[in-house]
């Protein structure tokens, strides 16, 4: 049931990502489906993928896939005019929908010295031009990476585990101590003013979901 | 698709279209909880075909039936899971009102 829930968050769940490039001019060091895939890999805000439709099931559309139902536009104008190398970056990229937009990944507080601009796509030499329109659309992780909201995922059981306290009562000062000294990963402790022990979850092996035993204390 | 004898409907293969382990091995989970199944499991014939085969055999009644029970006790479950996820992010949102990090600082 976990592992159905990793799955789906991995795969199933729809983002939106650009998936069609239309370049005008490319005068730049990369080649056109170069800059066409690192487009596609940009992540793009998605509340909107909810109640977007995906493009092969729209019928607003007049078959293209472009209609506002299914797909955001967006375009990008960058040429070089300075001696300057200049970087294109996601803030680069306009969308006609304002709640789609590249994902912003400056931090609110601005600490970090360089000023981050977003994602780099393409560095340009004076008098080197790019222009292009980028159709996004909506997706699943299965049919390409790049809709893949989560970068990844991961779960773990926990045990549970119960001290018979009756017991522990029972044990003297000297069997509480190999007790806790028992385990090899020192999952116990022991409090020597209430004499009472405790177990820090950290120890425990999840994988093989136990641990050595002092064979005294077996019964537990 | 269900592949059985036609006489005997407690023990049947389902054949699902589009389906991989994400749903095949939930739903064996939810089938195992059920006291009425004796065997099932899931195999993928081959992992380029999205295609997986479920086997139910039942204490008798009809593997069909079984197999529905187990998909709405998975619905069940996830609903549930969903509900209490919801409620949970609606008692951290309450009790945390300084800013979450909002990545959309452009709207």
């Amino acid at each position: 049931m976990a592992n159905a829930l990793r799955r789906v968050m991995i795969a199933e769940v729809p983002t939106i990502a650009i998936d069609l490039v239309e370049i005008e001019v490319n005068s730049s060091v990369l080649n056109d489906e170069f800059i066409a895939h690192r487009l596609g890999l940009i992540p793009l805000t998605s509340e909107r993928a909810m109640s977007m439709r995906f493009s092969r099931d729209c019928d607003a559309c007049d078959g293209d896939g472009q209609c506002e139902f299914c797909s955001v536009e967006f375009h990008l104008r960058a040429k070089c005019m300075t001696d300057q190398t200049l970087d294109v970056t996601s803030k680069d990229l306009y969308s006609s929908d304002h709640t789609v937009v590249p994902v912003d990944f400056t931090e609110s507080a601005g600490y970090d010295s360089p000023e981050q601009r977003g994602i780099i796509i393409v560095k340009l030499r004076r008098g080197q031009e790019l222009r292009l329109r980028a159709i996004a659309r909506k997706g699943i992780g299965k049919d390409h990476a790049k809709w893949s909201p989560a970068a990844t995922v991961t779960f773990m059981y926990e045990p549970e585990i119960y001290i018979n306290e009756d017991m522990m009562e029972t044990l003297t000062l000297e069997e509480k101590m190999n007790l806790v000294e028992s385990s090899p990963t020192k999952v116990f402790d022991i409090d020597p003013n209430t004499q009472q022990g405790s177990w820090c979850f950290a120890g425990v092996d999840v994988e093989s979901g136990s641990w050595l035993w002092d064979p005294l204390f077996s019964s537990f | 698709m269900e592949h059985g004898t036609f006489t005997d409907h407690s023990s049947a293969t389902f054949s699902l279209t589009e389906e991989d382990h994400t749903l095949a091995n939930a739903v064996r989970f939810t089938l195992n909880q059920d006291p009425r199944v004796t065997f099932c499991g899931y195999s993928i014939p081959h992992p380029s075909d999205a295609r997986v085969n479920i086997r139910v055999q039942t204490t008798g009644d009809p593997a069909r039936e079984v197999l529905k029970d187990a998909c709405q006790d998975l619905m069940l479950m996830c609903r549930h899971v969903r509900s209490t996820f919801d409620k949970a992010v609606d008692e951290f949102r309450i009790s945390n009102p300084v800013k979450e990090m909002n990545i959309d600082s452009k709207k």
